[in-house]
């Protein structure tokens, strides 16, 4: 039983090794990625139905459609990643080995980023398909990732801290949604300016800076937050 | 190696235990017992972090490297045992020996269900996986919360034996029990948590 300690692994190590430990849970049973993406089809599906819209109205209507469908799909990838850890109480584990919670609070959001652009490329796919809706500028897949970035920071934060104390999940769709506001205006006014293929750069320049200095300040002080708490919570 | 001194700790104002003080030096056994309830698990979530005292003071070397094994063992359920003990080990960077990794599996019983799920085990194949990490995990202070409940009387047999060759390798080990007679047998010193609940 003479195991040989070697040098512990960094944080970015420790962090890499998480990420990947999420991702490869997903990919086996693919649990919160089929969810997400039956919601999405089911809902666009819907829309698709009920909404013989005009040009005009189409681009607004479409561009909340899919931000309203990437927060909740948001919220149901964070959650299940966040479920893994809580069941048999691996998460204790994962502090008691030495995982600093800011560690783990950054791989959670990371994971949630990655599973959420899949969901978000099969989203404009099926938009595409169904809507004949099509952004050809490429800044919008920085803005796709920004804005994934920033929901995936507030639904881990309050995924993590509702899991914790054993709040109705339910509770987070509520709770998650006037943080996500600026988000949510934000980007459905640049999806609507890139979809009409029309705009300026000054046009959306400071709303991709708005977006970026909130997810600035909501992953930095989510870090904090989620470092705090779990030193309360005991 | 460990002190703890007159720590106490309520739940939602009820209190659990109090005053309660011990000492452990390095390579002895230290049984925790008392009735359900008198704290015995709050006692080792304290002394591995998951949980603070209210009062008192625990001084322990900070040198030394703390592993804990509660209830559940603590792995992802969607993960076989190899699958955990790789992610977990991988953190602790521990470089392991093939001799004391076929060794311990064969003493735990782990060899046919190494690649199974934890999901698809018993609660005592589950308790056994755990204890194979700790084992493996190069901690010296080693806690463990009623390790043999769930376990037939082979693997009490067997864990008892491993818990002998931790304590032959200087590794401080604390366990809470309610068999009496195995906790009695293997311990150099008990601290009773019914004598702290008044």
């Amino acid at each position: 039983m003479n195991n040989i300690a070697l040098e512990k692994p960094g944080y970015l190590q420790s962090f890499f090794h998480m990420v990947k430990k999420d991702l490869k849970l997903e990919l086996r049973s693919f649990s919160t990625l089929s969810v997400t993406i039956v919601f999405t089809a089911v809902v666009v599906s819907l829309f698709n139905i009920t909404f013989p819209f005009g040009v005009e109205e189409k681009n607004t209507i479409v561009a909340i459609i899919i931000w309203i469908i990437f927060l909740f799909s948001s919220l149901i990838v964070s959650s299940g990643l966040i479920d893994i850890d809580m069941k048999n109480k691996s998460i204790d584990l994962l502090f008691i080995i030495g995982i600093k919670p800011e560690i783990y609070f950054l791989s959670k959001i990371f994971s949630t980023v990655i599973v959420l652009s899949v969901v978000q490329l099969i989203t404009f796919g099926l938009f595409y398909v169904l809507f004949q809706f099509s952004i050809n500028s490429p800044l919008m897949i920085f803005v796709a990732f920004i804005v994934n970035l920033g929901i995936s920071t507030l639904n881990t934060i309050l995924g993590i801290i509702t899991s914790r104390n054993n709040i109705n999940q339910n509770l987070l769709s509520i709770l998650v949604l006037p943080f996500t506001l600026p988000y949510l205006l934000g980007s459905v006014e640049l999806t609507k300016l890139f979809a009409a293929d029309s705009f300026l750069i000054n046009d959306v320049i400071n709303s991709i800076v708005a977006i970026l200095c909130f997810d600035l300040i909501f992953v930095i002080a989510g870090a904090l937050l989620i470092g705090m708490y779990f030193k309360l919570e005991n | 190696m460990l002190e703890v001194n007159k720590i106490s700790k309520s739940y939602n104002g009820q209190k659990i235990f109090s005053d309660l003080s011990f000492d452990i030096q390095e390579g002895e056994i230290l049984g925790i017992t008392g009735r359900n309830g008198s704290g015995k698990s709050t006692l080792l979530k304290i002394l591995s972090k998951i949980a603070i005292q209210d009062f008192g003071e625990i001084i322990i070397n900070p040198d030394i490297n703390v592993d804990y094994l509660g209830h559940e063992n603590m792995f992802f359920g969607e993960m076989s045992i190899k699958e955990n003990i790789d992610f977990f080990t991988k953190f602790e960077n521990i470089e392991k020996s093939e001799k004391n990794i076929s060794e311990l599996k064969n003493l735990l019983g782990l060899e046919l269900i190494y690649t199974k799920k934890i999901n698809e085990l018993s609660y005592g194949q589950a308790k056994k996986s755990g204890l194979y990490r700790i084992v493996l995990s190069n901690s010296d202070l080693i806690l463990l919360d009623e390790p043999f409940s769930g376990l037939d009387t082979q693997s009490v047999e067997n864990l008892t034996l491993l818990i002998n060759k931790l304590k032959l390798k200087k590794k401080t080990l604390i366990i809470s029990s309610n068999i009496i007679e195995i906790i009695e047998n293997i311990s150099d010193k008990l601290v009773n948590m019914d004598d702290f609940n008044e």
